[in-house]
């Protein structure tokens, strides 16, 4: 079964203070189709942890490995294209080029590694539907309600039919009431891809929907009683 | 959906900024365009000037004298076979015309006289004369009109440089009235100054001075029977028979049109019962009408005839008289013409007692018998010549005296009646072989008088000397020899330049006819030495179009400023278009876009807005070199002279200025986008761009280097204060330079980690406070801005120390420089002082008269590339002068050899060492580099070509920035061997006190009116040298303040940049308390810091720079023009200011805190 192994992952940071460490051995092990939520306090280190595991970020020390993958050891081509084909990303700010349509959008990053086929543009509006944007398909981000444009942020995750999902404060700037179905609905497409989701967030509501939930305290994780006696 | 939809629709999103990026790429083409036509325009034009005013002709043969019409018509036959046209013609240059009636007159202008032949040649669509001028009119162009201010109708006199076959410089040469007149003229037409109407034989953009006088008329008073003096050939570009060896050939030119007689001469012994009668001699006797020789016609007769010809050389002794005692009954003999020829064989003299005498020894002489009795002489006397110097190069006949030995005394036989040159010798008795009065050449006015008294010759005869005797001897004997002496002792004591020997005497078996014998030597004849050269005019004037400055390419450095301003222009627009999208990026790049397929997506959507600004730039590019060649015909008319450009345009150059601008757009837009794609994707994602990598560090190191620069600055400044002239400016304005960098590496320093604080000097003011702070938020921007303010405002100030003003050192304290139109030879002292009285002439005036041998102007106010640049021969009179004066021209090398250390002029009197060596040449440095491309400085060696010869220089020194711009100095004596048939002086600098300068002007150009001399105000002519450095540098500047006109709007981009990266901190300032006012105060004074600090560094280190060098140099600082430039700029740039201000006032900014 594919599953995300985070050993021993160390990040500090420079300062002129001197090195900052954020992460300082962090263990994360997550099977595939599972979810886990993150949280803590602000500057805990929730948001650098995905960056790591999405690869955005590097280690300072330790190993993520997603299946058989270890990305850090692939080049700036491999690892383009392992964040391409295995990983989806949502974003709080949701980064919606606003120049293109909803579909387009949706469709950018399979741009990234080939030409659109009719198989993946049907997929992406199949995604689209299940965002329930169907008829806002031909729209531009700024013709969107916030929540729409999120709904777009994770039907494009998505479109790659990636291995793990994360998602960085993906209702941070929405209502409670946007933000529980954008939730409903992130949580109902991972479960029907089989995908692992990790979300970092700071509300408890939205850490209680997920399988799993965990603390980051002092550059380490910590397993939520709760989830560990649940699970 | 595929890239290029991203493409298109990333194009409709972003047009807007799209499209004030294309606006940056078209100013930047259309500078690269600009510049480009300028050159083509520059280029062209003299193409198009030389193609009009040479017409169809090719070629031009031009000779010193004048050849039979029959010439003319063997080129004709021989051309038909090439389809090529000829026209013949009389050229004469340097003439002068003079109204009738008044004292105005005008010099240099080309005379032309031909027929209809020569019209036929003209370019298509260019004027003719409704009519040829008749003897007595003329047609002028109207720059000659305009010059003497007649029209048609009024009534000239036009004075021709017609110098006697003999040269000038030698005592039977003439040196006064070398000018014929052709008075009474009426001008029937004005031609305009086109095609024909501006034919000049040495390139300029100037336009000449021509007239057009009738062929017969210009003969009858040039006292000719017929014949021209040029040929003009067109249509022979591809033939090889007009070439210097083939076209005397067919012209089938002969000895006698370069004025060689050949003749026999035979003398009968009337004694002798035989019949017929056996010769006493019998030769073919050649001759110039020149009376000297030249050598190569010697060279030729001595491979045609070999040992059968002797050279004679026949020259006037002044008086001959014996030495020691002239009591012992003798006398002093004047007028004694003296024979150097090689006795013996072929020359068999006899002596008393009829023995053939011995070839002579240097020091030996043989009497006449006649001679030998006036002097009461015998073998042994030792006897004194006294002669004129064979050269009087100043004009003043110099005698000088030689002693020999009395070898022999030869028998001569008196003639039954006087001789007479038209009559044949007539003996009673057999002659001798001295009984040869044709040894002696024909020279008129001399040769063919019935008695002394009678000479009209050019030197002084004293005529108390000549006794009864003397009268007897020329009317009985003439032109035959008095005494014969060793031809090496003749050719030492009276060879010239002009040559060594007055004629051949060949042996009568060497040819059967004189037309045979001319036919041998003409084989071995170099034409061109005996002054018939084909000049290749189109080949020529074609290549010198191509002109010395690189128009294209100067304007391209001149405008290097704006192109860079437009270049970081581009850059900081789009990097403010690309700011905005830096997040899009950040997300491409999360989602697995790799950096080479952004790349490529950037690179297709910025390379058509580049495209489109290159477009557009193209357009702009021709509107912006019109602009550039109305500046050069109108404001900027120094630059070429005078305002000749037409503008034009080449497929070329709209086509390599439209793909270098795109080329060098889409690098700038690549390198800002490669730098955008190189930041991590979360960095992009985070908006974050420009950010300082290293704290202070690197603040540190570059604090250090700024001391090293300052250091650099210090150690420049002391250099500048040790040297002098360009030199010391120069090093001034590069102390500033790295005082200015200085600056900026400190800034940058402080940019990075504030090593020295500068907040206290803003007092306590916090939103100062805060606008100092705020240019280390993006230091590259700000450093950016500040540089490229300094940069531009030190050079506009900067460049303003390279102004130059005439010197005293570039006049040489001179105050008048001249030129005549025919030799002047004259006591200068006593003309001065005719003209001055003599007390005037005490206070110290002076004229130094020159040689000059004629040529293309080699001065950057002609844009032409000379080949033969004009040259001057310097006399010692004048080098012994800049030894003792006070104020002397400004050396820009000197001569390397420490001998002429302090007197720098006299390396010019040291001559070549031999033939083939080269000859010290002194030149301006700017004809140097500009004009002749030499930038190996003193000790480079160059050749041109004079006359169809090569000819080899050595630089031995350069001036700086004199009036000697446009021509090669050398010595007097190098140039009469260069030129040997340049006689006289024609080149004049005048050196009068101040308050008689006019007078002595007008007095001198009064009293050689008929020479042509014109004088101008040497401060004149280097105003107009100087005027060109002078209006590039203020191009430079002009275009130095579009550059910071741009940076302006430069500085504008990054204050609406980082208000809008600045949007939402703004918002926060607004909604804890701070009002919009106050907001866009901070965001005007951040500015209003950047704009004063980058204005103020860039000038302060400017006049830091030149101001020295102002004070040393005594010129004035156009200060106002400066700070009003400068002011204009600073006021430019506050009011772009005001775009980031008004952004801040019309931004939503709470709203921004809501929205994402």
């Amino acid at each position: 079964m594919t599953q995300l192994v985070v050993e021993n992952l160390r990040k500090q940071f420079a300062t002129r203070a001197g090195p900052l460490t954020v992460l300082d051995g962090v263990d994360l092990s997550l099977p595939s189709g599972e979810s886990v939520a993150i949280l803590g306090p602000s500057g805990s280190g929730k948001s650098t942890l995905l960056h790591i595991v999405g690869t955005l970020d590097t280690p300072t020390a330790g190993t993520v490995r997603l299946g058989d993958t270890d990305p850090f050891a692939l080049g700036e081509k491999g690892m383009a294209e392992f964040r391409n084909r295995s990983i989806g990303f949502v974003f709080q700010e949701h980064y919606l080029l606003p120049e293109l349509s909803v579909l387009e959008n949706v469709l950018i990053p399979v741009l990234a590694t080939q030409t659109i086929a009719a198989e993946q543009r049907d997929w992406a509006m199949e995604l689209i539907e299940r965002v329930g944007l169907a008829d806002r398909a031909d729209h531009r981000p700024g013709e969107l309600s916030g929540g729409e444009r999120g709904r777009v942020a994770i039907a494009r995750s998505l479109v790659c039919k990636p291995m793990l999902l994360l998602a960085d404060e993906p209702t941070g700037n929405l209502d409670p009431r946007t933000a529980a179905s954008v939730m409903e609905l992130l949580l109902k497409l991972q479960t029907q891809t089989g995908t692992m989701l990790i979300v970092v967030t700071h509300s408890e509501a939205v850490a209680s929907l997920l399988d799993r939930r965990m603390y980051l305290e002092e550059g380490r994780l910590v397993e939520d009683r709760q989830t560990a006696v649940d699970g | 959906m595929t890239w290029w939809t991203l493409v298109i629709r990333s194009l409709q999103y972003h047009l807007r900024s799209h499209l004030v990026v294309m606006a940056g790429v078209a100013v930047s083409t259309a500078v690269l365009v600009g510049a480009l036509l300028v050159g083509d325009t520059v280029r062209l034009s003299l193409t198009e000037l030389t193609q009009e005013r040479l017409g169809r002709i090719d070629r031009l043969l031009l000779a010193e004298h004048f050849f039979r019409d029959r010439c003319v018509g063997h080129l004709r036959e021989r051309f038909t076979e090439h389809v090529a046209d000829v026209a013949p013609a009389i050229v004469m240059t340097q003439a002068a015309l003079s109204e009738a009636g008044s004292r105005r007159k005008v010099g240099r202008v080309t005379v032309l006289a031909s027929g209809t032949d020569f019209w036929k040649l003209r370019a298509a669509g260019t004027p003719q004369p409704k009519k040829l001028p008749g003897d007595f009119e003329i047609v002028i162009n109207q720059t000659l009109a305009e010059a003497l201010g007649v029209s048609a109708g009024d009534t000239v006199t036009l004075r021709l440089p017609f110098g006697e076959s003999i040269p000038s410089d030698s005592p039977f040469g003439e040196k006064q009235d070398l000018v014929k007149s052709m008075p009474e003229l009426e001008v029937i037409e004005v031609m305009p100054d086109r095609g024909f109407g501006r034919f000049e034989l040495f390139p300029s953009q100037r336009t000449p001075r021509i007239a057009f006088v009738s062929p017969a008329g210009l003969r009858d008073a040039l006292e000719i029977d017929g014949g021209w003096n040029a040929v003009f050939l067109a249509g022979t570009a591809e033939t090889t028979i007009a070439t210097q060896d083939e076209l005397p050939a067919a012209m089938r030119l002969d000895l006698v049109d370069v004025g060689i007689r050949v003749e026999r001469v035979r003398l009968e012994d009337p004694t002798s019962a035989d019949d017929p009668k056996p010769a006493v001699y019998d030769y073919w006797a050649l001759s110039s009408d020149r009376m000297l020789i030249r050598s190569a016609v010697d060279r030729a007769v001595r491979n045609a005839v070999g040992a059968r010809g002797l050279p004679v050389l026949t020259y006037l002794a002044n008086q001959i008289q014996r030495v020691g005692d002239g009591s012992a009954g003798g006398r002093a003999v004047p007028y004694s013409l003296v024979i150097a020829i090689e006795l013996g064989r072929s020359f068999p003299l006899k002596d008393l007692a009829g023995k053939v005498i011995r070839p002579l020894d240097d020091d030996g002489i043989v009497l006449t018998h006649w001679l030998a009795d006036e002097l009461k002489a015998e073998v042994g006397d030792r006897l004194e010549l006294t002669y004129f110097d064979p050269e009087s190069p100043s004009g003043k006949l110099v005698e000088r005296r030689a002693t020999f030995t009395v070898r022999a005394v030869t028998p001569l036989t008196p003639p039954a009646r006087p001789y007479l040159p038209d009559r044949q010798l007539v003996f009673d008795q057999r002659p001798t072989l001295a009984n040869d009065p044709h040894l002696t050449p024909a020279v008129r006015g001399f040769t063919d008088q019935g008695s002394i008294e009678e000479w009209d010759v050019p030197f002084p005869v004293d005529y108390e000397r000549v006794q009864e005797a003397d009268e007897e001897y020329w009317r009985q004997y003439a032109t035959t020899p008095k005494a014969f002496v060793a031809p090496s002792r003749g050719r030492e004591l009276w060879g010239s330049r002009f040559g060594r020997t007055t004629s051949w005497r060949i042996d009568v078996t060497a040819a059967d006819s004189a037309d045979q014998l001319a036919a041998a030597i003409r084989k071995h004849l170099d034409w061109s030495q005996l002054g018939v050269v084909v000049h290749d005019l189109r080949a020529r004037q074609m290549e010198a179009s191509k002109g010395t400055t690189p128009f294209g390419v100067l304007f391209l450095s001149l405008s290097m400023f704006v192109i860079v301003a437009a270049l970081l222009l581009v850059a900081l627009l789009f990097q403010l278009s690309i700011l905005r999208r830096v997040p899009s990026i950040g997300l491409l790049a999360s989602v697995g876009f790799r950096r080479w397929r952004l790349l490529q997506w950037f690179l297709r959507e910025e390379l058509l807005v580049a495209f489109d600004g290159s477009v557009l730039g193209v357009l702009a590019g021709v509107a912006y070199a019109r602009w550039i060649v109305w500046l050069l015909t109108t404001v900027w008319v120094g630059a070429i002279s005078v305002p000749f450009l037409r503008f034009h345009a080449t497929a070329t150059s709209l086509a390599t200025g439209f793909l270098a601008g795109l080329s060098i757009c889409a690098a700038t837009l690549i390198l800002t986008v490669r730098g955008v794609l190189k930041r991590p994707p979360l960095e992009l994602l985070r908006g974050r761009i420009d950010r300082v990598s290293s704290g202070k560090v690197r603040g540190r190191l570059w604090w250090s280097a700024s001391v090293v620069c300052w250091i650099g600055a210090a150690v420049a400044a002391v250099y500048a204060a040790t040297s002098g002239g360009m030199a010391q400016a120069g090093a001034f304005v590069g102390a500033g330079f790295l005082l200015l960098a200085g600056c900026l590496a400190a800034f940058w320093s402080w940019l990075h980690g504030r090593p020295f604080r500068v907040e206290p000097l803003l007092g306590k003011s916090p939103l100062w406070r805060w606008a100092i702070r705020s240019m280390s938020r993006h230091p590259r921007r700000s450093m950016l801005t500040i540089g490229l303010m300094g940069a531009s405002s030190f050079l506009v100030v900067a460049m303003g120390a390279f102004q130059m003003r005439p010197s005293e050192e570039g006049t040489g304290g001179f105050e008048w420089m001249g030129e005549s139109s025919t030799p002047i030879y004259a006591d200068w002292d006593v003309e001065l002082r005719s003209v001055l009285g003599a007390s005037m002439k005490s206070e110290g005036a002076t004229v130094f008269p020159f040689r000059l041998r004629e040529g293309d102007m080699a001065a950057c106010t002609n844009l032409y590339r000379p080949s033969q640049p004009r040259v001057i021969g310097v006399g010692a009179p004048f080098i012994r002068a800049m030894e003792k004066r006070s104020v002397g021209f400004q050396w820009g090398t000197l001569p390397s050899d420490r001998r002429y250390g302090d007197h720098p002029w006299s390396v010019l009197e040291s001559g070549a060492a031999g033939d083939g060596e080269p000859i010290s040449v002194v030149l301006d440095r700017n004809t140097a580099m500009y004009s002749l491309q030499l930038y190996g400085g003193v000790g480079e060696e160059f050749e041109l070509e004079y006359d169809g010869r090569p000819i080899r220089f050595r630089v031995a020194g350069l001036l700086a920035d004199t009036v000697w711009q446009g021509m090669l100095l050398v010595g007097e004596r190098d140039f009469r061997k260069m030129f040997p048939e340049e006689s006289g002086y024609r080149f004049f600098l005048v050196d009068v006190p101040e308050g008689v300068a006019r007078k002595a002007k007008q007095g001198l150009e009064e009293r050689f009116a008929d020479e042509g001399l014109e004088f101008e105000p040497t401060r004149d002519v280097l105003a107009e040298l100087l005027a060109v450095q002078n209006t590039y540098l203020q191009t430079f500047q002009a275009l130095g303040a579009i550059g910071l006109l741009l940076g302006t709007f430069g500085l504008a981009v990054v204050q609406l940049r980082n208000v809008l990266e600045r949007t939402r901190e703004l918002a926060l300032l607004q909604a804890v308390g701070f009002r919009r006012r106050r907001l866009a105060g901070v965001v005007f004074r951040e500015n209003t810091v950047l704009l004063t600090v980058g204005l103020g560094v860039g000038t302060v280190c400017a006049l830091v720079a030149i101001l020295p060098y102002q004070v040393a140099s005594g010129s004035d600082l156009p200060l106002v023009r400066w700070l009003g430039l400068l002011a204009g700029i600073w006021g430019l740039g506050l009011l772009a200011g005001l775009a980031a201000v008004l952004a801040v006032l019309r931004l939503p900014l709470l709203s921004s805190l809501r929205n994402e």
